[in-house]
C-alpha cells in the first residue's frame, strides 16, 4: 500500500502536478539542528502532517525548563508552495502550541525532498511569565516517510 | 554599502520602466520592528526601507531592503548593525484585502563595535546568509500594512561547520508601504 501511494504521488507529479493529495500524510522525525552556540542542538521532533496541517511533539535537549528539556506540542496550519504532488515539497507553516516554558507560536519553512529528507528552518516564540523569548532552529534535519 | 542602495534604485527604475510590458506593479515603504541577534535573548529596535515589484496576479514578487539597528551605546561600547536583503516570494492566500506571503533570498549583516574609553580600534564584522520570510498583510487600495517574520541564517565557515554553529538573526517587523501599477 505504501509503495502504491508513493507511485500515485510520483505519477501525479509527472503529470504536471495534479491536485495535491489532501489525505496524503507524511510522518517525520527530526534529530538535530544547528545553533548559534558551539555544538549545535539536539532537538527531537515527531511530526505528522498533510498538505494542509501538521501535528508535532518536540523536545529540545539544549534548552532546559528547570531540570527537564524544553518540550512541547504544536498544531500548525500548512501553506504549501509546492504541495504533496511535488517530489520536492516546499511549504511554510504557522503554528500554536503548549510547552514546558509556556504557550508558543511557531513559524516554519520546511522542505521534503523525495519524500525522504526533511529540512526545516523554524522559529518558536515562547510566552513566559515575564517575557517573550524567540528561539530558532536553522537547518533542523530529519527524515520523512509517506506513512 | 552605498552600492546596495544604488542597486535598489536601479532595480526600482528598471521595474518601473518595464511594468507596462510585463504586468507589474511597484511599491516602496518602511519597516519598523525588532531584531534578535544570534547569541542574545534581547531585542533591538530596527528601522528600514524597501522597494519591491509584484506581478499583477501577486504570484511573484521581488523585494530589496535595508534595515538598520541605530547606533547604541552600552557597557563602554558603541555598536551598530546594518542588514541588507533581497528576496523573491509568492502569495499563499491571494484574497483581495488580505494575503500571506512567503519569500526566500539572500542577505548580509554588517556591524561595528567601537570601545568608548580605550585606544582600541573599531572592530567590523560581516555575515552573509540566506533569508526566509513570512508575512501577513492587509491591503487597502494602494496601501499595504504587513507583519513579517524574517529569519536570516549566516552561511557557515569551515570552523562553524566543524562545531555545528550558525548565526541566525530574527526580525519581527511591521511594514507599511504603497504599491501601485503605474
Amino acid at each position: 500500500m505504501k509503495y502504491l501511494r508513493i507511485s500515485m504521488v510520483f505519477i501525479c507529479f509527472l503529470g504536471d502536478g495534479g491536485e495535491a493529495l489532501a489525505d496524503f500524510y507524511m510522518t517525520s522525525f527530526q534529530t538535530s539542528a544547528m545553533a548559534p552556540n558551539a555544538g549545535g542542538q539536539n532537538a527531537f521532533a515527531l511530526r505528522r502532517g498533510s498538505n494542509d496541517e501538521e501535528w508535532s511533539v518536540f523536545s529540545n535537549q539544549y534548552l532546559r525548563t528547570g531540570d527537564y528539556p524544553l518540550s512541547g506540542l504544536v498544531y500548525a496550519k500548512r501553506f504549501p508552495i509546492c504541495g504533496t504532488h511535488c517530489f520536492w515539497q516546499f511549504y511554510v507553516q504557522t503554528g500554536i502550541g503548549i510547552s514546558s516554558a509556556g504557550p508558543l507560536f511557531e513559524v516554519t519553512w520546511g522542505t521534503n525532498l523525495l519524500w525522504l529528507a526533511r529540512i526545516d528552518f523554524a522559529t518558536q516564540a515562547f510566552v513566559t511569565t515575564d517575557r517573550l523569548i524567540f528561539w530558532s532552529y536553522p537547518l533542523w534535519l530529519g527524515i520523512s516517510l509517506p506513512l | 554599502m552605498r552600492q546596495v542602495e544604488t542597486y535598489i534604485l536601479y532595480f526600482f527604475l528598471a521595474s518601473f520602466i518595464s511594468s507596462e510590458s510585463y504586468g507589474m506593479s511597484q511599491g516602496a515603504g518602511i519597516y519598523v520592528g525588532l531584531m534578535q541577534q544570534p547569541t542574545s535573548s534581547y531585542f533591538h529596535q530596527v528601522v528600514g526601507g524597501y522597494a519591491d515589484a509584484y506581478s499583477d496576479d501577486r504570484s511573484l514578487f521581488l523585494r530589496l531592503g535595508r534595515i538598520q539597528r541605530p547606533e547604541f551605546r552600552s557597557a563602554g561600547f558603541i555598536d551598530q548593525e546594518i542588514y541588507h536583503f533581497g528576496m523573491v516570494g509568492t502569495s499563499l492566500v491571494g484574497a483581495k484585502w488580505f494575503d500571506l506571503e512567503a519569500a526566500a533570498g539572500v542577505g548580509q549583516v554588517t556591524g561595528s563595535l567601537t570601545p568608548v574609553s580605550t585606544e582600541l580600534d573599531t572592530r567590523f564584522f560581516e555575515v552573509s546568509g540566506s533569508v526566509l520570510s513570512l508575512e501577513g498583510k492587509m491591503i487597502w487600495e494602494i496601501f499595504e500594512v504587513g507583519l513579517s517574520h524574517q529569519l536570516f541564517t549566516g552561511f557557515r565557515t569551515q570552523d562553524q561547520i566543524d562545531i555545528n554553529v550558525v548565526w541566525p538573526y530574527v526580525f519581527m517587523q511591521l511594514r507599511v508601504g504603497l504599491n501601485y501599477h503605474w
